[in-house]
């Protein structure tokens, strides 16, 4: 009996296998025509050009829009970011890159802000400026300001730009602020004790202001005025208590509900049904994340509108660095250079790829095009809000602490706004953390 | 004789009783260990934007989509992925079982200067975490070019003091010494002995030692993801951790739960094959049969 | 064609704690080391052991737990190292020889069958090894299955069998390679009595079968009596005695193989060993034996002096009589065709009589008073300090 099953377990196993591919030859998509970068390397430089990633968003614009020089072979090596495991193997490949025989050397790898510090501020990446990618004119500030080490010498650059925005609901703003105009939702909040008394009148018509308890939380630690760790000392910055305050009132008049931002309680809000007035995103947000809101059924696109909001801030994006070491150094700065100056290509990203590209003069462009709107938002021009909030936005004051920093506050207040400690334990417990993560630390 | 027919009713309600709540908290223990599988089959049948949406215990109807989905996904290839993962898990539990049963043999039948030290030294290995261990021989890999190397995710499981000291319990228990010398006296060498006679007497522990190393192995994730870089060569815990870590255009719970669905197949195939023998190897070693 | 020396073979296991336990791979040594001698070295579990069996010889080594007998019939069968000696098989030295390469088959008390096996394969496994013609196999595993009648279990796996049949397997095993020695290692104390006193028998009918040489091992004189052209007594890794079973009995060498011979035991009483007229005689309170005229010639050669002596005397070799060596009856336990009395306290031993005449069975109650004297060329006069018995 047991084997008949296994048996027909394996076999249900192996005719699966051979059955998928049948239907994986119809899905080709029709060629389009593209704009693609001409690449460059130069004589005797390497032939295998390694790329280090942790998923295939990159390698999927690399392929489309950047035409490989002849003779260089492009290797992608791809390690999950799952427990840690692209930072180690990553870690290993940068440490042992002198070892490396050339074919096997490190000679492009790709970072989030939340760690990028860990590889700007080290020997293992190299100035980008002496392989030739000098002209940042058109980069947005805060990206450079990112992928820059301490004394400002810039190590990579990054292909895309994540301005997020304020995110409502056009129907709860009309109820509550008797318009749903952007410009008029923005005058009206345009700084935080604006958002709070918003948030006042929305908890009195039935709303809430937001569907997290952290929502809020990445514009206040993005404009951060001094870094988490000073002198070796843990302090709040003023900005992030500043959030507490604020968030510790929201949740008191119960204006927000307490779930994480990818909890379903939060992502539930997002359907026609939902009470939620305000989300915070940029356009990764509402195009792949919300998806929610775009459900045809239960869901309401186009009910949806994006302003600066109080604070102009940015969520995500990925920078591409240069390794020590490279033996195709003409290349990399060939593809630093493709990713935030060849126009054409960055058009493509935005028109292609709903990016908001790293270059301004193009995005400029779909800004004042009246034809780029966004149907979820009910046809407004999404890239205009955000070029004018891209310029505002800062990269300062960041240390490698900051991610566990980020994550360590808002896991413990969380459990205190859920009413599992009281706030002095909640900090109490985000001082332990950080004593535990990194003892050399001190905590209050 | 009043006394004892009260005394006996009472028995009887007593163990009633006893036999409704072990039968209530094996039924919850069997709830709790098939829910989760029932919960993924659900989640494998659901669309991301479905499981966005929250928890439910109904089906829906995403199931061939999602199959079609994961199957499509130009960063991974599932076929392939598993024949990678079951190759390395095959392998690396065979070595295990064979070499810790040899290792086992060898202090169990023969006397040795420093045998005592040889066994006390590899159950101390046993109480190290492998992690600790495991980031030096990563630099190793690293610095000696062995990186993409099957045999990297192989070879290291020939040491392995649990498998060592399960089978080290086991002969105790049901390999008198006898055996032994009558194959020498029949004339066997003693490898043909390990091999022939020994062996087979070892089945049911082979087979529990057998599933174990190789469900350890085909779910290991955190050597591979550092050892194999190459697409090619990657196996099923690597993809799925690439389906997790996608971006988020293509980030899509319903194929990661339907490639989770996928994986798992081959373990309860190989645990239906071994069942027989291991449920004997759990319950015998105590008791010689 | 097999004859065995063993020449001053001694083994001797190195201390080292418990390690030594292991070694001696004995529950046997284990509990006994205390009577061993203990030297430099290490602990002597045998003592220069010398011993020419000849072909086709039934040899039994016999003796209690820990005197070494399994220890040396494994040396025998190259199990264990020899430490010091030589043995010989047809003339050729064996001492770094492998087992298999001995010619010798070996049956273990706890028949060792290969449990995965069917009979068939247990039996044929060592002919497989040495690559044998599978005809040939067949006709051999057959012919001594049955030989054993074993013939209708062959496809059956030992599980499968009961204690007699698995014995009986164990030994097709081993006869099936026709080995110049065959080895047998207390083959019959994992057998309920009555089975074992049947094997008994097949082991004597089969040795007439296959007519090669055996050395078997067991602990118990019954088996070594009714088995052994020649017996080999063993205490504490010392050969005793060695005698055809009668040698054994009728002439123990020193007390304890006049002890550990013979079922009831001998009786032992102090006594004194005197010259009355030029003669020998024991001096026992009660009576005087004078002894026979074998007995006088051996003790005069040996120049044997009055003295203090122990006096053996087994327990039908005693005599009725009205006036005696004295004891008080306590328990009597009736045969049938026999009883045994057990006397208590009779000058501070206990002693057993056997009556083989019934009409006094009825006399002897517990509590009743009887006097006893002895045959002549029965008694056996042992020194108290060597216990040695003095005639030899």
């Amino acid at each position: 009996m047991k084997k008949l099953l296994a048996l027909i377990l394996a076999s249900a196993m192996v005719l699966t296998m051979l059955a998928v591919p049948a239907f994986a030859e119809e899905a080709e998509a029709p060629a389009e025509e593209i704009v693609m970068h001409e690449g460059v390397t130069a004589e005797g430089e390497g032939t295998v050009f390694n790329i280090y990633a942790w998923n295939e968003e990159f390698k999927g614009f690399f392929e489309k829009y950047y035409q490989v020089p002849e003779g260089v072979t492009v290797n992608w090596i791809i390690v999950p970011s799952d427990g840690g495991a692209y930072q180690n193997a990553l870690d290993e490949a940068l440490l042992n890159q002198e070892n490396a025989s050339a074919d096997d050397k490190v000679d492009m790898f790709l970072a989030e802000a939340d760690y990028i510090l860990k590889y700007t501020g080290s020997e293992l990446t190299q100035d980008v400026g002496a392989l030739g990618v000098t002209d940042f004119s058109n980069a947005y500030e805060y990206t450079v300001q990112a992928a820059s080490d301490a004394n400002g010498v810039v190590k990579g650059v990054s292909f895309q730009c994540c301005p997020s925005a304020l995110i409502y609901r056009r129907s709860i703003a009309k109820d509550v602020l008797g318009t749903d105009d952007p410009a008029e939702v923005q005058e009206a909040l345009s700084d935080w004790d604006k958002f709070a008394a918003v948030a006042d009148q929305a908890k009195e018509k039935g709303y809430y202001m937001t569907a997290s308890f952290a929502a809020t939380y990445r514009p206040f630690s993005n404009n951060a005025s001094t870094p988490w760790v000073v002198d070796g000392a843990l302090q709040i910055p003023a900005e992030v208590q500043q959030w507490i305050d604020l968030t510790d009132s929201m949740m008191e008049k119960e204006e927000s509900l307490t779930s994480g931002i990818w909890e379903d309680e939060c992502t539930a809000q997002m359907f026609a049904e939902g009470k939620t007035m305000c989300y915070f995103g940029p356009a990764w947000y509402f195009n792949f994340s919300m998806g929610n809101a775009q459900d045809p059924e239960k869901g309401c696109p186009g009910d949806w509108a994006i302003c600066e909001g109080p604070m102009a801030h940015f969520w995500g994006g990925t920078w591409i660095l240069a390794p020590a070491g490279t033996d195709n150094p003409t290349m990399v700065a060939d593809v630093m250079n493709t990713f935030i100056n060849d126009e054409a290509v960055c058009e493509e990203l935005v028109v292609n790829e709903a990016q908001f590209s790293n270059n301004q003069a193009v995005n400029g462009k779909f800004a004042e095009d009246p034809a780029f709107g966004v149907e979820f938002l009910g046809g407004q021009n999404a890239t205009a809000v955000f070029v004018e909030m891209a310029k505002n936005i800062k990269f300062e004051n960041g240390t490698i602490y900051d991610q566990l920093c980020n994550e360590g506050l808002q896991n413990n207040l969380q459990d205190f706004y859920r009413g599992g400690s009281t706030k002095d334990e909640a900090l109490a417990n985000f001082y332990k953390y950080i004593n535990e993560s990194y003892p050399e630390v001190v905590t209050p | 004789m009043n006394t004892n027919t009260v005394n006996s009713k009472k028995a009887i309600a007593q163990l009633t009783i006893v036999r409704i709540i072990v039968y209530i908290i094996l039924a919850i223990l069997t709830i709790l260990c098939l829910f989760s599988f029932y919960m993924l089959i659900i989640n494998s049948t659901r669309s991301n934007g479905e499981l966005q949406g929250g928890f439910t215990l109904i089906p829906s109807t995403h199931f061939i989509q999602n199959l079609v989905n994961a199957w499509n996904d130009s960063s991974i290839n599932i076929p392939r992925g598993m024949l990678n993962s079951f190759l390395i898990a095959a392998l690396s539990a065979i070595c295990a079982t064979y070499f810790s049963a040899l290792t086992a043999y060898g202090i169990h039948a023969y006397n040795f200067r420093g045998k005592k030290f040889a066994y006390w030294f590899i159950l101390a290995i046993m109480v190290i975490p492998s992690q600790v261990a495991a980031s030096g021989f990563v630099q190793i890999c690293y610095k000696f070019g062995l990186t993409n190397n099957y045999l990297m995710l192989i070879l290291p499981g020939i040491a392995s003091p649990v498998v060592f000291f399960y089978m080290k319990q086991y002969m105790e228990a049901v390999l008198p010494m006898e055996i032994v010398e009558a194959a020498r006296v029949d004339g066997s060498n003693e490898f043909f002995t390990f091999n022939r006679v020994i062996l087979p007497m070892l089945k049911p522990a082979l087979a529990v030692q057998l599933i174990f190393t190789f469900v350890a192995s085909w779910n290991n994730y955190f050597l591979p993801s550092l050892l194999l870089t190459k697409s090619e060569l990657k196996t099923v815990p690597i993809m799925i951790a690439q389906l997790r870590s996608a971006d988020y255009s293509k980030f899509d719970m319903g194929k990661v739960y339907m490639f989770i669905l996928l994986a798992i197949l081959p373990v309860v195939i190989v645990y239906l094959i071994l069942n027989r023998n291991i449920i004997k190897g759990v319950t015998s070693g105590s008791v010689k049969g | 064609m097999a004859r065995v020396i063993l020449k001053d073979i001694k083994k001797i296991y190195p201390m080292s704690g418990d390690q030594k336990k292991k070694k001696a791979k004995g529950k046997k040594t284990e509990h006994k080391t205390g009577n061993l001698q203990i030297t430099d070295k290490g602990v002597v579990a045998v003592q220069a052991f010398n011993l020419d069996i000849a072909d086709k010889e039934f040899i039994v080594l016999v003796g209690p737990s820990g005197c070494g007998k399994s220890t040396t019939l494994r040396m025998i069968a190259g199990l264990e190292d020899i430490s010091e000696g030589d043995l010989y098989i047809d003339d050729e030295l064996m001492n770094g020889v492998a087992p298999k390469d001995r010619d010798i088959a070996m049956v273990f008390q706890n028949y060792a069958l290969y449990p995965h096996m069917s009979v068939y394969d247990n039996m044929a496994f060592s002919l497989k090894l040495k690559h044998m013609d599978k005809k040939e196999i067949d006709v051999k595993v057959r012919e001594a299955a049955e030989i054993l009648g074993i013939t209708e279990y062959l496809d059956r796996k030992p599980k499968a069998l009961s204690g007699g049949q698995r014995q009986r397997v164990a030994i097709g095993r081993a006869i099936v390679r026709n080995p110049k020695v065959f080895l047998m290692d207390e083959p019959l104390s994992n057998l309920d009595a009555k089975l074992r006193n049947q094997m008994r028998a097949e082991i004597l009918k089969l040795r007439q079968k296959i007519n090669t040489t055996f050395i078997y091992v067991t602990h118990d004189q019954t088996e070594a009596m009714t088995l052994g052209d020649r017996i080999v007594i063993m205490k504490d890794g010392y050969i005793q005695q060695i005698g055809t079973p009668q040698q054994v009995f009728d002439h123990p060498a020193n007390l304890f193989v006049a002890g550990f011979i013979g079922s009831p035991q001998m009786n032992m009483m102090d006594g004194r060993l005197i010259k009355k007229d030029g003669k020998y005689a024991v001096e026992l309170p009660g009576t005087t034996v004078v002894l026979s005229e074998e007995k006088q010639a051996r003790l005069a050669a040996n120049d044997v002096a009055e003295q203090e002596v122990i006096v053996g005397v087994r327990p039908e070799h005693v005599i009725l009589t009205d006036s005696g060596y004295r004891g008080t009856v306590e328990v009597s336990e009736l045969m049938g065709s026999s009883m045994h009395v057990h006397l208590t306290d009779v000058h501070g031993k206990d002693m057993v009589v056997i009556l083989n005449d019934k009409k006094d069975f009825d006399k002897f109650t517990t509590g009743a008073q009887i006097d006893l004297t002895f045959t002549p060329d029965v008694v056996h006069v042992f020194d108290r300090t060597t216990q040695k018995n003095l005639e030899w």
